[in-house]
């Protein structure tokens, strides 16, 4: 009996089939359990301190880059962060989206996620966030595919500690008083601090209405105010004659710093 | 010599085991598989979902994928030294090229974090290149049916060799 007959290609080939799927049985195996292993490594990026810019397009920026590195040789490919910045007490969602970002084995890469806050749209309640520091919700989603093998995705979610430019800004009237050349005056007090990481420097427009509609007063205030730093100081401001500003309430706005926008309406004199 | 269908004598240069042994040693190989098939991934879902995780591959997927693909590797074990090997393992492949594909369909995990944070994996892909595996052994299989028609007792002499 010939070699030939006794192991037909057929045969052969059948055996060698067989044992490649064995082979790659286990090299599989072996691959999975280590990406698993290499991807239990795998820590989340330690909380950047987020920076606030103000933009072109009157709006504030508030980025935060974080650094990424892959423990294992399995490359993460294409990783992207989205997330959701909810304003208080409104429908406005600001999103973020990043660009694909991809980390080869034992590599870095920095993801800088962006919220782009446009005063101009801030309407309502939101506009609260001029004035009120607060903690703002954020939902983050964090996909990837992790070593050819898995789609991986991570819904967090986070605060964000919003600091107001103008915290608790504040108008203070006293009475009118009439000077003795019958010009009346009402002495005025304005206050807040600036918890936002930027100086505020510019001018407030206050605007004191009439009951009936229109303007009595406008008045400019300039201040420059450091990061941090409470602002609390006194002025007079003189009513035109004949003009008493029974509105009751005050509307303000304010130009400087690279932004104009205007402050949710106060209560007057 | 026609091969027999295991129950008789051995042909010439071959020693085949005895049918008693092949079953007593098949059912430990049964054993072995749903052990393997059936009790590793029903445990770990077991512990996902005592981790307050989800998975969308249930275990009744997995009991009768596994519980299939293993009877049929036992049955070709045990039908090793007959024609009937070739066709049952081809079977066990292709069941098992099936259940890969249609727990890909649906492979993910949904893992709590801690808080309201999640991760949820997709796993698919990676059924799908493991079913890469099962179609090497169909293929592999139909070419031992092919073989075997040709010429019955070469296998034998290969695989039960004196």
């Amino acid at each position: 009996m010939t070699s030939s007959r006794r192991y037909p290609i057929s045969l052969r080939l059948g055996q060698i089939l067989r044992i490649l799927g064995t082979l790659l049985l286990v090299a599989f195996l072996i691959y999975v359990g280590s990406a698993v292993y290499y991807a239990s490594k795998l820590e989340a990026p330690s909380g950047a301190t987020p920076i606030v810019s103000v933009v072109s397009g009157n709006a504030f920026e508030v980025s935060s880059s974080y650094n990424l590195t892959d423990p294992g040789p399995y490359s993460i490919s294409g990783l992207t962060v989205e997330s959701h910045l909810n304003l208080p007490n409104s429908s406005v969602i600001i999103e973020s989206l990043t660009p694909p970002v991809s980390l080869s084995g034992y590599g870095t890469a920095q993801v800088t996620l962006s919220f782009r806050i446009p005063l101009d749209q801030l309407t309502g309640s939101a506009r609260s966030l001029l004035v009120n520091s607060t903690s703002l919700p954020t939902e983050i989603w964090v996909n990837a595919s992790y070593a050819h093998l898995a789609g991986i995705s991570i819904f967090t979610e986070a605060e964000y500690a919003w600091g107001a430019p103008f915290s608790g800004f504040a108008l203070a009237f006293q009475p009118p008083t009439t000077e003795p050349n019958g010009t009346r005056a009402i002495g005025v007090t304005l206050g807040f601090q600036d918890l936002a990481p930027i100086p505020v420097d510019g001018v407030f427009a206050i605007n004191l209405p009439l009951s009936t509609g229109g303007s009595c007063v406008t008045f400019h205030w300039p201040v420059a105010v450091a990061s941090g730093s409470v602002y609390s100081e006194e002025a007079t401001v003189y009513l035109p004659s004949g003009c008493s500003p029974d509105g009751g309430y005050y509307l303000a706005s304010w130009s400087g710093s690279g932004f104009q926008t205007a402050l949710p309406p106060g209560s007057g004199p | 010599m026609s091969p027999t269908w295991g129950y008789g004598p051995s042909p010439s240069g071959t020693r085949l085991p005895p049918l008693r042994t092949r079953l007593l040693l098949g059912l430990l190989l049964l054993l072995a598989s749903i052990a393997v098939t059936v009790g590793a991934p029903a445990y770990l879902l077991h512990l996902l979902g005592e981790g307050h995780g989800y998975s969308s591959v249930n275990d009744l997927q997995i009991v009768v994928g596994g519980t299939v693909v293993s009877i049929l590797s036992t049955a070709a074990y045990v039908a090793r030294p007959t024609r009937a090997f070739g066709p049952l393992s081809a079977a066990r492949s292709a069941a098992l090229i099936l259940y890969l594909t249609l727990l890909a369909s649906n492979a993910t995990l949904t893992i709590p974090l801690g808080g309201a944070s999640t991760a949820t994996v997709t796993y698919s892909g990676m059924l799908l290149a493991l079913s890469v595996v099962p179609l090497l052994w169909l293929m592999s299989a139909l070419l031992v049916t092919l073989s075997d028609i040709w010429d019955p007792v070469a296998r034998l002499r290969i695989d039960f060799p004196v």
